[in-house]
């Protein structure tokens, strides 16, 4: 549509250029042809001079008939004419181009006409080029408006003016109208944004204020003296021994690892099996914090077999000792009422679990370092927490041992993700 | 003398720089190392910190501007081209990000090529073993433009296995894989690298990957930061 | 946006320099050979007009009886120039053959050569004189401006013998007079005034009979024919019948001859070439196309259309068109401008036409070579071959999409596996590469192997024009022939028609026997007979032929040998004995003259002075390998033998002599031969070396036009493994990285190459022996260079096989010196 409207927008400008050098062509045309039939003319007015002067030289008498045959339009003559001019080689049928003089004057005619063509060609295509050219520009013109609309620039708007000279009316106010309309939609959607925005900061700075109030009360709580508040110490206490037994433990399983005292017996095992021992060590503590525990196959999901998933060639009580670290971990970690995922997941070669807590997560800076012994992370949480830094080191050592791996990343939320892969058998 | 006796790979104030005058680019700026027999060290970086460099200088694929790396107790750093071409083949495996199997070859020649081109004849059982560690299997006759990233990584993996090298060098090894290949092909190439008693020295920025290696090496311009 | 694809366009060509470059050498090459090829062929056929001009312009002379008719012919509307001639006098001056003419120039416009003036004027008052200064020294007189000579003369060659001293005007052009012509077959001309010529008629006593030689309207415009019923119609129009005319035919053929011949020469050399350069440019932009497949992608998903695409690939041909067309043009004109010459000059040499040579030493012409439309033409002719070659590879990258070409591997195989080797070596990855690229390998291997093709064909129809075979049709036995020159039917010289000579008898037994004395003559051999012939009926081939032919026989002997070749009708000895039947022995000829078998022709046979009436049938046509040592038509010898022949019909003997002694055989025969003016002596080692000489003048510019072809041809070999090594940068370093040493390298891509040489080779053998042979049996069929024998074109196919090696080993060679200068890390590095 723009393009049709463009040209002929063009074509109206070229309108009387183009009547011109038709015009012009027409005329050049015309003179060529004339001023040819005129030197043909001359030149049989020359002949007939010529031969009356040659004749009339020397038969003066001969002038009537001469002067007569001259005049004589019905060719009286021409026959003995013929007759005599035979003998010359002069035919009746002898075409413009047996005669030397004629021939001359044809190929002059038609160079002229050649160079005519030649000339006129020339000349269309100038000015279809510049047509072409000035069509182009046009829309290139049209383009940068176009541009600058999406660009959100609308500063033609107001130059009405200046657009009126490159297109013409109704196309400019089109234009403008389409300007005008996508300023305001543009308009509209920015204001929105912006009330968002506000929105956010408010509520959070709404939520804020509570939840410090709510520690303060707890600290608070714990300082006092009353026999009510020290039984709540003791039992803290008796927390902490616990806390304490289960470092011991974790403590010797790390020195029996390390000094090779615990072989690993890759025995042919399920994982659902391990799953189920690690679940069953940590069940207590998960139940305790309300956390739900999910176990999801991806293979199964995908419809694939799953078979393989029973026969792996690990040790059944360290595998499940090593996974339930983790989970141990996350439980640890973990609001309460919160769920821990657990995706499994049949590769080629191996079985990638991926444990998913909505905890407090783990920086990047220190997943290097979470599988090293004794490490504790720097989380406030972490360090308020009971624990030695040892059961993370105590898994992988599981595992690597085994030919898996165990890696550390951020859950997609909030959280972390423990991703384990535990080689399957050849097949 | 005999704590270096288990170092297979040493560098030597190694440098290397590009450019002059204003335009000095200290790509590795005098890094010393050492690397065990059997380890697995990923050497962390972000892209432009020289890690690349460093790697293929490690590899003898180019030269330092100075020092000197040690591989198996030889200063390689001053070898001709001939035998470094020779230390290649034998000595390191590697293993790139591309992948950069040989389109016109299928898994199988692809896997026996540096054999091949140290003339040495191919121990058939061995390789069978590697092929079916990496579950390339019924892969052997196919070319590599058919198999997915993550078989093709493995092909490479299997290709760097295949001459028993002292040390493999695997420059991003997983970075055009996703995630969950990614993870499986580390796996298998640590294992393969621990069933075959190789060194291992894996580049990368991702730090993920980075939790496998037995050790951590942080470069950062040029420089070993930690 | 075009500027844009202008310098995309540009910025590529410069990216990809070895291929801009070698694409760029294709087109300069193709656009040369056009050139050089078209420039040969104005110039020949420039050559050829002014060879034509070199004597005289005139279109046609008439012998004019009546003195109206030349005014009439002054006055007449085709005119164009006309001149006349008139012989006012006959010399006597013993056996001199010279007459004393008058020359005038009526309408201006004719040339003669000989009667170009080098000093003095023509003769104005009635004792002056002019004429080549040969002429003068012939009558003994000192041939200088204002000398006197005397002559004896009869005016209109009859009556009383006059003498007058006359003083010399003017010299003439020196007209070249071979020794080997006889003085009585020269014929003198001297010129004399008006003055003299008036003097005479006044006096009664010299009526004029002048020859008008004229020049007619229309050369430029119309053909032969039509100047030939111009030229007859206005005899006619001035009463003279054809008799009285004569047509310059060697001028006004080659006049109206528009050249098609050459045209057409240069029109299928120049379709072989352009073919040739069609396959190499397109392989070399299909080949492009695929290695840049990506960045078209890339391009695409920014938002090239199709067109823009195409433009992009347009552009690059056209610049590089830009720079290779005129440097091509340059190349090709003046490449045949300095050379042509001295070819000619070569030709020169072993030229046996005189008049050539004459023209060739009198002038140092400028050959008129360069033609606007011809070049146009090439220029033409050379877009439309990078515009054929581009397309297929344009619609290629047309129909790339972006999501395609960002992951195309250049390796489309459809096949999934491959069978593969156990273990891996160096040449497996040679046979790897080249069965991935299996279209491209192929397509190189044919275009090298196709030029190799043409050249073996050639150089089999070459090396079977052997020297010894052209030799031999000059001497068919032994090493020397004497042989009758004679005439046919000379009206004006009849003793040098053979029927006079063989009144002679000059091979007497005697003069035989004065040969066979000639220390070191092992023997001699009279040649078959002879005889001239002439036919009441009209016949085409006796007109082309003064109306004389010769016939000769055939023995008994000679059936098997003629029967092998035989084309149509039967030979039966007895039956055509009994009905006094001929064969023809030239194909060629019979065709041309559109005789038929069966027909009855009535001959009349020229013993000497005896006339014997025959009438023949023709009723079989072969031709015998050796059919150049038979006239048109023979009899069996039977026939021969019972028209009882008072005359020895002899016209050739051969001579045998022992090698040792050849030499002064030689000389002796030469001594003899020049006593008598009708003998011509034919001397093997000259033969062998005229022939050489011949032979290499086709030979060597067709050589090296089928080496140009090759050129193109390796130029897209080199095309093809550059682009195989640029490909496979990458993969070459990975190799390297796994440990492929530079030596190893280097073995790879000569196993590449050497497969690409092996391939071009096994084609060119096969194929190229196969059609090589057939184009022999062709050749043969047309009487190209008159084969009769098949000669293996031994020397020229080793020669073909180690210039292939070396060059293939060239190109590997440079090409692994530019591989182990870049930097392994780059190579490994680089994203195609």
């Amino acid at each position: 549509m723009r393009r049709i409207h463009s040209i002929l927008n063009f074509d109206r400008k070229l309108y009387f250029p183009l009547i011109i050098i038709y015009l012009l062509f027409t005329l050049s045309t015309g003179f060529i042809g004339f001023s040819f039939v005129n030197s043909q003319y001359t030149q049989k007015l020359k002949l007939v001079s010529n031969i009356t002067g040659a004749v009339l030289s020397k038969e003066p008498a001969m002038e009537d008939i001469l002067l007569a045959a001259i005049q004589d339009t019905a060719g009286q003559y021409t026959a003995d004419g013929f007759a005599v001019l035979n003998k010359y080689g002069y035919r009746e049928y002898l075409s413009i181009y047996d005669d030397s003089q004629y021939r001359d004057t044809l190929k002059s005619f038609l160079f002229l006409m050649l160079l005519f063509f030649v000339f006129s060609f020339l000349i269309i295509t100038v000015c279809f080029c510049l047509l072409d050219k000035n069509r182009k520009m046009q829309e290139k013109r049209l383009l940068t408006l176009l541009d600058r609309c999406l660009s959100e620039d609308y500063s033609f708007l107001k130059q009405r003016k200046d657009m009126g000279i490159i297109f013409d009316e109704a196309f400019t106010d089109t234009l403008l109208k389409l300007g005008n309309k996508l300023m305001l939609k543009t308009q509209a959607l920015s204001e929105e944004r912006d009330n968002t925005k506000t929105l956010v900061t408010d509520i959070s700075h709404q939520l804020k204020t509570p939840v410090s109030a709510l520690k303060n009360c707890l600290t608070m709580s714990m300082e006092a003296d009353s026999p009510k508040e020290r039984d709540a110490f003791l039992e803290r206490c008796s927390l902490q021994l616990v806390k304490l037994e289960s470092l011991m433990d974790a403590l010797i399983n790390i020195s029996r690892l390390e000094t090779s005292m615990i072989t690993l017996h890759q025995d042919k095992t399920s994982l659902s099996d391990i799953l189920l021992d690690a679940v069953n060590t940590v069940y207590i503590k998960a139940l305790q914090k309300e956390i739900v525990i999910e176990v999801i196959n991806l293979s199964e999901e995908q419809g694939e077999d799953s078979s393989t998933f029973l026969a792996l060639s690990l040790d059944r009580k360290w595998t499940a000792e090593a996974l339930s670290n983790i989970l141990d971990n996350a439980i640890k970690y973990s609001p309460n009422g919160s769920t821990i995922t657990v995706r499994l997941n049949k590769l080629y070669s191996h079985i990638r679990i991926e444990i998913e807590d909505a905890g407090i997560g783990i920086p990047k800076n220190e997943y290097n370092k979470i599988f090293q012994r004794f490490y504790r992370g720097l989380h406030p949480k972490v360090q308020q927490s009971e624990g030695s830094g040892v059961g993370l080191y105590l898994s992988r050592r599981i595992i690597e041992e085994q030919g898996g791996t165990i890696t550390v990343k951020s859950a997609s939320r909030q959280g972390t993700v423990f991703v384990i892969q535990l080689p399957l058998p050849f097949i | 003398m005999n704590e270096h006796a288990n170092i297979i790979l040493r560098t030597d104030s190694l440098c290397k720089y590009y450019g002059a005058g204003d335009n000095l680019v200290k790509a590795v700026d005098c890094i010393n190392l050492e690397i065990k027999q059997g380890e697995f060290v990923s050497i962390v970086g972000k892209s432009g910190s020289g890690k690349s460099t460093l790697l293929h200088m490690l590899g003898a694929l180019d030269n330092p501007t100075s020092g000197s790396v040690w591989l198996d107790g030889e200063n390689i750093s001053s070898f001709k081209e001939n035998r470094l071409s020779q230390i290649r083949r034998r000595k390191i495996g590697f293993i790139f990000q591309s992948y950069n199997l040989i389109p016109s070859l299928n898994v199988w020649e692809n896997i026996v090529l540096p054999l091949g081109l140290d003339d040495q004849d191919v121990d058939e059982t061995f390789i069978q073993d590697i092929i079916r560690t990496l579950g390339l299997d019924n892969k052997r006759k196919n070319l590599p433009n058919t198999l997915s990233g993550g078989q093709q990584q493995r092909c490479a993996i299997a290709r760097a296995i295949a001459a028993k090298p002292s040390i493999i060098l695997a420059d991003e090894p997983t970075g055009n894989l996703d995630t969950k290949t990614g993870d499986e092909v580390m796996a298998l190439l640590k294992s393969s690298a621990k069933k075959y008693g190789q060194t291992l020295v894996v580049i990368t920025h991702n730090e993920e990957i980075a939790q496998m290696a037995d050790r951590t090496i942080m470069i950062a311009d040029g420089k070993v930061v930690g | 946006m075009k500027k844009t694809i202008f310098g995309l366009a540009f910025s590529k060509l410069r990216y990809h320099k070895s291929r801009t470059l070698l694409t760029g050498i294709a087109i300069m090459l193709t656009t040369m050979l056009l050139m050089a090829i078209g420039t040969c062929g104005i110039a020949m056929l420039d050559m050829n007009r002014q060879l034509a001009l070199s004597q005289s312009n005139y279109h046609a002379s008439f012998r004019l009886t009546q003195p109206q008719q030349l005014s009439i012919l002054t006055k007449h509307i085709n005119v164009e120039s006309l001149d006349t001639i008139e012989t006012f006098a006959q010399i006597v001056n013993g056996k001199m053959n010279g007459s004393l003419n008058f020359y005038k120039t009526i309408k201006d416009g004719i040339y003669f050569s000989n009667l170009e003036l080098t000093e003095g004027h023509f003769p104005e008052k009635e004792d002056e004189i002019c004429s080549a200064p040969a002429f003068f020294e012939r009558v003994g007189a000192n041939p200088v401006v204002g000398g006197k000579v005397t002559l004896s003369f009869r005016v209109n060659g009859k009556g009383d013998i006059q003498t007058k001293e006359f003083t010399i005007s003017g010299l003439l052009a020196v007209r070249e007079v071979s020794a080997e012509i006889s003085d009585s077959r020269i014929a003198w001309g001297a010129y004399i005034s008006d003055a003299l010529r008036t003097q005479y008629e006044e006096a009664g006593l010299y009526a004029a009979s002048p020859a008008a030689y004229i020049r007619f309207y229309g050369e430029d415009e119309l053909s032969y024919d039509e100047m030939k019923s111009k030229i007859n119609s206005t005899a006619s129009d001035i009463g003279l019948d054809e008799e009285h005319t004569s047509i310059n035919n060697p001028y006004l053929a080659t006049m109206t001859d528009p050249g098609t011949e050459t045209m057409l020469i240069v029109a299928a050399i120049s379709l072989i070439v352009i073919l040739f350069s069609t396959l190499v440019i397109y392989s070399i932009y299909y080949v492009g196309v695929i290695t840049d497949i990506q960045e078209i992608g890339k391009l695409k998903a920014l938002g090239a259309s199709r067109r823009q695409i195409a433009r992009l690939f347009f552009c690059q041909g056209g610049i590089v068109c830009a720079f290779a067309i005129p440097l091509g043009l340059l190349i090709g004109y003046f490449l045949p401008y300095f050379l042509f010459p001295i070819v000619i000059q070569a030709i020169n040499r072993t030229a046996l036409d005189p008049s050539f040579l004459a023209f060739l030493k009198t002038a140092s012409h400028q050959l008129h070579m360069f033609s606007l439309p011809f070049l146009l033409l090439v220029v033409i002719a050379v877009l439309f071959t990078v515009w054929v070659s581009l397309l297929k590879p344009i619609r290629m990258a047309k129909k790339v999409s972006p999501v395609e070409a960002i992951r195309y591997q250049e390796n489309s195989v459809n096949h999934k596996n491959r069978r593969g080797h156990l273990a891996v070596k160096v040449s497996t990855l040679t046979w790897a590469n080249l069965s991935r690229n299996k279209r491209r390998t192929v397509v190189t291997i044919l275009t090298m192997g196709l030029s190799c093709v043409l050249f073996i064909c050639v150089s089999a129809v070459l090396s079977s024009t052997s020297t010894e075979d052209i030799a031999r049709r000059s001497i068919e036995k032994g090493d020397f022939r004497i042989s009758l020159d004679y005439s046919r039917h000379d009206t004006e010289y009849p003793e040098n028609n053979l029927d006079q000579l063989v009144q002679k008898n000059y091979f007497s037994e005697t003069f035989l026997q004065q040969l066979s004395s000639i220390e070191g003559v092992a023997s001699i051999e009279r040649d078959r007979g002879n005889i001239l012939s002439s036919t009441d009926i009209p016949s085409a081939v006796y007109e082309d032929y003064d109306n004389r032919i010769t016939l000769s026989y055939f023995t008994r002997e000679d059936v098997p040998q003629l029967s092998a070749h035989l084309k149509a009708g039967t030979i039966d000895y007895d039956r055509m004995t009994a009905g006094n039947e001929i064969l023809c022995t030239h194909i060629y000829s019979f065709d041309i003259y559109g005789l038929a078998l069966g027909d009855v022709l009535p001959l009349t046979l020229y013993d000497g002075d005896r006339e014997v009436p025959l009438t023949v049938t023709l009723t079989a046509l072969t031709q015998p390998e050796d059919s150049y040592s038979y006239p048109l038509f023979i009899m069996t010898e039977d026939t021969w033998n019972s028209l009882g022949l008072t005359f020895d019909p002899t016209t050739d003997i051969f001579l045998h002599v022992k090698e040792a002694q050849y030499d002064s055989v030689k000389k002796a025969l030469q001594d003899i031969v020049a006593e008598n003016e009708h003998f011509r002596l034919y001397s093997l080692d000259e033969e062998m070396l005229i022939g050489r000489s011949s032979v290499s003048i086709v030979k060597y510019p067709i050589y090296l036009l089928l080496l140009l072809i090759a050129v193109i041809g390796f130029m897209n070999l080199i095309n093809t493994m550059i682009t195989s090594i640029i490909t496979r940068k990458k993969e070459l370093g990975i190799l390297q990285a796994l440990g492929l040493s530079n030596r190893q390298l280097v073995r790879m891509l000569a196993g590449e190459g050497i497969v690409f040489t092996f391939g071009t080779l096994l084609i060119s053998l096969t194929l190229g022996n196969l059609l090589g042979y057939l184009l022999y049996l062709y050749a043969k069929e047309v009487h190209f260079m008159s084969l009769s024998r098949y000669h293996y074109p031994l020397w020229e196919t080793i020669g073909l096989t180690l210039v292939l090696l070396a060059g293939q080993a060239a190109i590997t060679l440079f090409i692994s010196k530019k591989v182990e200068k870049e930097s392994l890390i780059e190579r490994i590095r680089s994203q195609e």
